[in-house]
């Protein structure tokens, strides 16, 4: 278990240095834009939608790693107080929440990312092909989910009073 | 009661004929059928999402518009195409043929059409910061239009135009990321397009997609029969009704004094021989874009070419 | 009923501290699911629409901007560079943010891009002097808000271009409330911070002329910056997201030349900005999903529709509004709820002889107020990111109260002399 933790942290981590690199492309493509319309005189066609498939992608992939560093944005005026074993229940009802919603969010976009993919969809201006990119939604969900499982086990093993398995959170070295 | 998605901004006939629409089937089923109309897509929903929405009858029914099914459909969005007719009269004469196709191509989303809107044919027209009434002029000059189709005509004409939201079009005129927008003049005045752009040039009749009643088939089917008929009878007054009114010169000509008072230069119309280069320019693009469309695409274009064929001059 | 999930599920979501994205994700689900019917298909349809919108990519790309100026000390040199100039007020550089804002929202046409902008350089430089870290994210979060007020805005264009009123005039028209509201935002600040020494550094001796004009001496780079980023953007010759490419591009460059950024220090600025913006884009997944619940059951169409049918008097009728958009304000900001009241709202409020150029005001003050009113505000998941959660949501929300009621009270002031707003429009048209 404590191995495939660590492989997931390491996925988390690989994932986050390829929306970084989605994040250089996307700057260099906004930028290469004004510098084509004011300088060549030839904008890009569909250089909008380019760049908000590349910051979907970007989004996506950046997510998990948040999830495993505990990064997450939380609503925590209730359960800051919390010492001890009620803590770790609270926890539990955190994460159930967490693994629901994206085992849910992961069935939906991969109905969504394979409808298209029957449909041939296209874009409406470059016509690329879409479902390549809307396979992302899905992809990094899975990982979420799985990532929120191994929470889960994590806040159980930590009920019984043992130390956590993740070392990544709230580490910023670790990047 | 059905929920019915609109997208049209109340501003727009088009949005007050469909709530007309709705009031005249609560008056015919005595109010036993209420149809609540968001509009302006105050459901939150988009058009580009509609037909998967409509599919799975997430929604009752929803105003279709042909062309913003790109995504999905590509092939409802070349029936028809801007510089297909050249006076308003021929729009009349497409209708029943571009009607049809889009009937068949919505019942294999699981829609089912009750007549719909038929949109005013609006002049279209070239508004721009400084006077430009031809298009040897509209060169150098960028250029705002609504769709691919429009972006690959005036390609073919050597002038640069891009595509802008309609939302961003004031400030995109305002700040000069556009010197000119190809837009409909009739109803400019409700984007405050007198604002930025202070002349206008007439081009051409707008080739307006007709607005179809879509029912979804799960709400179609929980409808009893004497109800389903109450739709189709409001439906078909409807599009008889904004079918007659669709051609008006009238209308045309009071829009016309409206902008002018409000401080627009009404310039000569476009020459004819450049309205003829739109044309043939727009022909092109439109036989490239039904091509790669799919082979519905190329059916359907087909369809409309032997019906345009067909038109008197 | 749905109002009863809609509280419940909120409840109990919120009470076990789970992600907020999937808290509001789930209770969106939830919705779709059993209030709509077999609807939840919308929720992935709404969350690839706004994730693949051109506009919003402006948001992380000035995140980066944000930290490739701290990482390259560009962003430390102006903040010391401007200390002097504002040692003598109250508030000292907190002031900062209110100005940026303003000149900021003058140009840019989003709430969320202003915090962004602003807060991923202004936060970082803040805390490191000493100032309260709940006390900045506040003034961010509501400085933030003034680009929907200040020309150019989105709220206003699409007001104006759904409910056929002039545009140019509604611009007109928000320049003066917009000012008004950032020098009471300033004056709160200052007020707060004579009260309240700890908030601020503590003083140490004035500075003189001499060091002042040395100070300003050395934020040379800033012009440049500004022109990348607001110049172009005031010159028509990108739009926001461009302007912040260009802002990326131009601060790697002043980095290397003037700072000490290095390739490696630029690598990470990526990793982490990207971190960074990966939690806003799972609460967004999460509101995203929550917004299409609630606008595909009709609800605020629901609630105008209530407000009108009570057959209230002029003013109750404001009254009324003002809390529709208050309670709705808890779920959506920005321009979609905007969209949802307004076929109904517009219609009334006119009915009841307002003005279309001062509803337009009001209501667009009233969406500023929604976009930092919890749990769902897009500003204060910005901020709240950016300060790395050492700002909890509920410090953020709660520091920004006043902010919340200073502009309530502007609305209150609008409707006793409406020509505050009405004024320079007539004046010029
Ligand atoms: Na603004
Ligand atoms: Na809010």
């Amino acid at each position: 278990m404590h191995f495939l933790i660590r492989c997931l942290e390491r996925l988390a981590l690989g994932m986050n240095r390829l929306a970084a690199v989605a994040a250089v492309l996307m700057s260099l493509f906004v930028f290469l834009g004004v510098v084509m319309r004011y300088f060549v005189g030839a904008p890009f066609a569909f250089s909008d939608e380019f760049i908000g498939l590349l910051f979907a992608t970007m989004a996506f992939l950046a997510m998990p790693l948040g999830l495993v560093m505990r990064r997450h944005i939380i609503l925590d005026i209730v359960t800051r107080g919390l010492q001890g074993p009620l803590r770790h229940f609270v926890d539990i009802g955190a994460t159930v929440i967490l693994t629901t919603f994206c085992v849910w969010f992961f069935a939906l976009s991969y109905d969504f990312a394979d409808f298209s993919r029957l449909l041939d969809a296209r874009s409406d201006i470059g016509s690329m092909l879409l479902w390549p990119w809307m396979a992302m939604l899905p992809l990094c969900t899975v990982v979420m989910v799985l990532v929120s499982l191994g929470q889960l086990f994590d806040s159980l093993r930590q009920l019984a009073g043992r130390p956590s398995l993740f070392s990544l959170a709230g580490e910023e070295e670790a990047l | 009661e059905l929920k019915m998605h609109s997208q049209i901004v109340e501003s727009r006939p088009e949005a007050k004929y469909l709530q007309q629409f709705a009031d005249d089937v609560a008056a015919r089923s005595n109010g036993r059928l209420k149809i609540n109309v968001f509009h302006a897509g105050s459901l939150g929903l988009k058009d580009a999402d509609l037909l998967r929405i409509m599919q799975a009858g997430a929604v009752d029914m929803a105003m279709l518009y042909g062309e913003y099914f790109t995504r999905d459909a590509p092939e409802l969005g070349v029936v028809y195409v801007q510089g297909a007719i050249r006076n308003p009269q021929q729009h009349l004469q497409l209708l029943p043929t571009m009607r049809a196709i889009y009937e068949e191509g919505y019942s294999k989303w699981r829609i089912h059409t009750v007549g719909g809107v038929v949109s005013p044919v609006f002049n279209v027209g070239v508004h721009c910061k400084e006077p430009v009434n031809s298009l040897a002029q509209l060169k150098g000059k960028k250029l705002r239009v609504w769709g691919s189709h429009l972006v690959g005509t005036f390609q073919g004409l050597d002038v640069a135009a891009q595509v802008i939201p309609q939302n961003s079009m004031y400030m995109a005129l305002q700040t000069g990321v556009v010197d000119c927008a190809y837009y409909l003049s009739t109803v400019a005045k409700t984007v405050s397009i007198q604002e930025v752009a202070k002349y206008e040039a007439y081009m051409h009749p707008w080739a307006a997609v007709p607005w179809m009643f879509g029912v979804s088939d799960k709400a179609w089917s929980r409808l009893p029969k004497d109800l389903q008929t109450v739709l189709v009878e409001a439906g078909e007054a409807m599009w008889a009704k904004t079918r007659d009114a669709a051609v008006s010169p009238e209308r045309e000509n009071a829009a016309i004094e409206e902008r002018k008072a409000l401080g627009i230069t009404m310039l000569e119309p476009f020459s004819q021989g450049d309205v003829s280069s739109f044309v043939a320019a727009s022909d092109k693009a439109w036989a490239d874009m039904a091509k790669s469309a799919g082979p519905k695409g190329t059916e359907y274009y087909q369809r409309m070419r032997e019906a345009i064929a067909k038109l008197t001059p | 009923m749905t109002w009863g999930i809609l509280s419940t599920s909120m409840l109990v979501l919120m009470v076990t501290g789970a992600v907020l994205g999937a808290a509001l994700g789930l209770t969106g689900l939830i919705l779709l699911q059993f209030q709509v019917g077999d609807a939840t298909s919308l929720a992935v349809q709404a969350v690839w629409n706004t994730f693949t919108d051109f506009t919003l990519s402006a948001v992380p790309l000035f995140i980066f901007l944000g930290d490739i100026l701290m990482a390259s000390g560009i962003s430390g040199r102006i903040y010391n560079g401007l200390t002097p100039l504002f040692h003598r007020f109250s508030g000292k550089l907190l002031h900062t943010n209110i100005a940026v804002c303003t000149v900021f929202g003058a140009v840019s046409g989003s709430s969320s891009s202003t915090a962004a902008a602003i807060g991923s350089v202004g936060y970082p430089e803040l805390v490191k002097r000493g100032y309260d870290p709940a006390t900045v994210i506040a003034s961010l979060a509501a400085g933030g808000t003034l680009g929907l007020l200040i020309p150019p805005s989105l709220s206003l264009l699409i007001y104006g271009a759904t409910q056929d009123v002039s545009i140019g005039k509604l611009f007109l028209a928000g320049i003066v409330p917009g000012l008004l509201i950032a020098g009471l935002f300033s004056a709160y600040i200052a007020g707060l911070c004579y009260f309240r020494k700890d908030l601020a550094p503590k003083e140490d001796e004035r500075p003189t002329w001499g060091e002042i004009f040395t100070g300003l001496r050395a934020i040379w780079p800033l012009p440049i910056l500004i022109f990348f980023v607001l110049g172009t953007i005031y010159m028509g010759l990108a739009t926001t997201t461009e302007a912040a490419a260009l802002g990326v591009v131009a601060a790697t460059v002043l980095g290397f030349v003037w700072g000490d950024l290095t390739l490696p220090k630029l690598w990470q600025s990526f990793k982490t900005s990207v971190l960074m913006f990966g939690t806003i884009a799972m609460v967004l997944l999460g509101t995203l999903i929550l917004a299409q619940a609630i606008s595909v059951l009709g609800l605020p169409k629901e609630l105008v529709d209530w407000v009108a049918k009570m057959g209230l008097s002029r003013y109750e009728v404001l009254f009324a509004i003002v809390l529709v958009y208050l309670v709705l304000g808890c779920f959506f900001d920005g321009i979609s709820l905007l969209l949802m009241t307004l076929p109904i709202a517009f219609p009334l409020m006119m009915s009841m002889q307002f003005d279309p150029i001062w509803f337009g005001i009001v209501v667009t003050i009233l969406m500023e107020v929604g976009m930092i009113t919890p749990p769902v505000g897009l500003n204060l998941f910005v901020l709240v990111t950016i300060s790395r959660r050492k700002v909890s949501l509920g410090e953020a929300s709660w520091a920004t109260v006043p902010y919340w009621l200073i502009m309530l009270g502007v609305i209150g002031l609008f409707t006793v002399f409406p020509e505050i707003v009405t004024f320079v429009p007539n004046r010029f048209f």
